[in-house]
């Protein structure tokens, strides 16, 4: 074995091959460079560097909080999100005949005013093409939906915002949401089928985006 | 794989706070000693611990229960300690110099050494320094050391030479090792 050879198999033995040692010594006992090589080689191997770790109770029952508290609080915000998605999306159909109504030609109610709105009146005779179309097309809803619509949907967003204070700005979610086919087409029958995929989808890439989150805020920051 | 793990990791599931609490007490030895070897500061090593503890109840329904769960976790606190050293790395200045700590076990050659070579260690680049803690502290194999950093076996080799050699040339520039001696290959 010459030194070249040696520096090679040194590398070995320091990875686990200990069946080299005695081909190494053979050659160190000749050469007082690779000695110190071997030597070093040696103590590095032998190094205590294995001391027990001694645990405290109290961490322990810091790090099973810590969990708890972060498993509470992705519950949370799931609900919340998911609460706010139904409401958004629910405003958007709310919206949509508002949007159509205005400067287009009155059509007649869809099937969702006349079922959810039996005892509405309808307006006799049809308007004329007025410029506050949308304002009638409204009324068509009647008050006390859209109002509920309303409360329902600032209280979501308000949960929504108290909850994710101090979560970072949302990324972009990796899914994006399914379309949602016309629902004024059949509004009143599809109002529920439509939503559960979405809301389905929203939950899923929320699901995604809180695996980007750091720790909750109760933790220390920097990590 | 174990059954009992399995079990235990369906009870976590249902959010039941005793299998939680026997979870982290079944690997806290292991995940701290890890965090404690690869970040030598005790502080940090907990905070990153508990860190590591959260992620793992957070992806647990992500974990393939036809595969061991010990180095699941090991592997989650690998990448968190990585993480941890990329980011300490960049703010230096706001590190305590461990060449100045005194060597846990006195002053014997062995403590001097071991001192020595920890400051080496903070002089490398992360993955260098987890892969020479993995394999000579820890004692886990290559292929272990490889799953959990995402390389093949072989670069993990050369991480390895790599960080001996500073480590090396360290000893020699302390006087700890004689200059005369023959670089590794
Ligand atoms: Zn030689």
């Amino acid at each position: 074995m010459n030194c070249h050879d040696f520096a090679r198999k040194l590398e070995t033995y320091l990875d686990g091959g200990s069946e080299l040692r005695p081909a190494l010594a053979d050659h160190a006992g000749q050469c007082p460079s690779c000695r110190e090589q071997l030597a070093w080689a040696d103590r590095l191997l032998a190094l205590p560097f294995a001391e027990p770790v001694t645990i405290h109770p109290e961490w322990t029952e810091q790090v099973v909080q810590a969990v708890l508290r972060d498993r509470r609080l992705r519950r949370r915000r799931r609900w919340a999100m998911t609460l706010a998605a139904a409401a958004c999306l629910l405003l958007a159909l709310l919206a949509q005949p508002l949007l159509r109504g205005t400067g287009q030609p009155q059509t007649e109610p869809g099937p969702l005013v006349a079922e959810n709105q039996p005892s509405a009146p309808k307006p006799e005779p049809p308007p004329p093409p007025l410029p506050d179309l949308t304002l009638g097309s409204a009324l068509r809803f009647g008050p006390t939906s859209l109002e509920a619509t309303r409360n329902f949907a600032s209280e979501a967003a308000r949960q929504a915002s108290s909850l994710t204070a101090a979560a970072p700005p949302i990324r972009p979610a990796p899914r994006r949401v399914d379309p949602v086919p016309d629902p004024m087409a059949d509004l009143g029958r599809n109002a529920s089928e439509g939503l559960e995929p979405v809301v389905r989808s929203t939950r899923r890439a929320f699901d995604a985006w809180l695996d980007l989150l750091p720790m909750p805020t109760e933790e220390k920051p920097g990590l | 794989m174990s059954a009992d793990d399995v079990r235990l990791v369906k009870r976590c599931q249902r959010d039941d706070p005793e299998a939680i609490r026997e979870l982290v007490e079944r690997y806290q030895g292991e995940v701290l000693g890890l965090c404690v070897r690869l970040l030598g500061d005790r502080h940090e090593a907990e905070d990153v611990a508990q860190e590591v503890f959260v992620r793992v109840f957070r992806s647990l329904h992500r974990w393939d229960s036809t595969r061991p769960l010990r180095p699941w976790i090991m592997t989650i606190a690998v990448n968190r300690c990585r993480t941890f050293l990329a980011r300490r790395r960049k703010r230096p200045e706001v590190r305590e110099d461990l060449g100045n700590v005194p060597a846990r076990s006195g002053g014997d050659g062995d403590g001097e050494l071991l001192r020595e070579i920890r400051q080496a260690l903070e002089e490398v680049r992360p993955e260098y320094r987890i892969a020479f803690v993995l394999f000579h502290e820890q004692g886990r194999p290559y292929e272990f050391i490889a799953q959990a950093l995402s390389r093949p076996v072989g670069t993990i080799k050369t991480w390895m030479h790599r960080c001996r050699q500073a480590v090396l040339e360290r000893l020699k520039r302390r006087g700890m090792i004689s200059e005369v001696g023959h670089e590794l290959p």
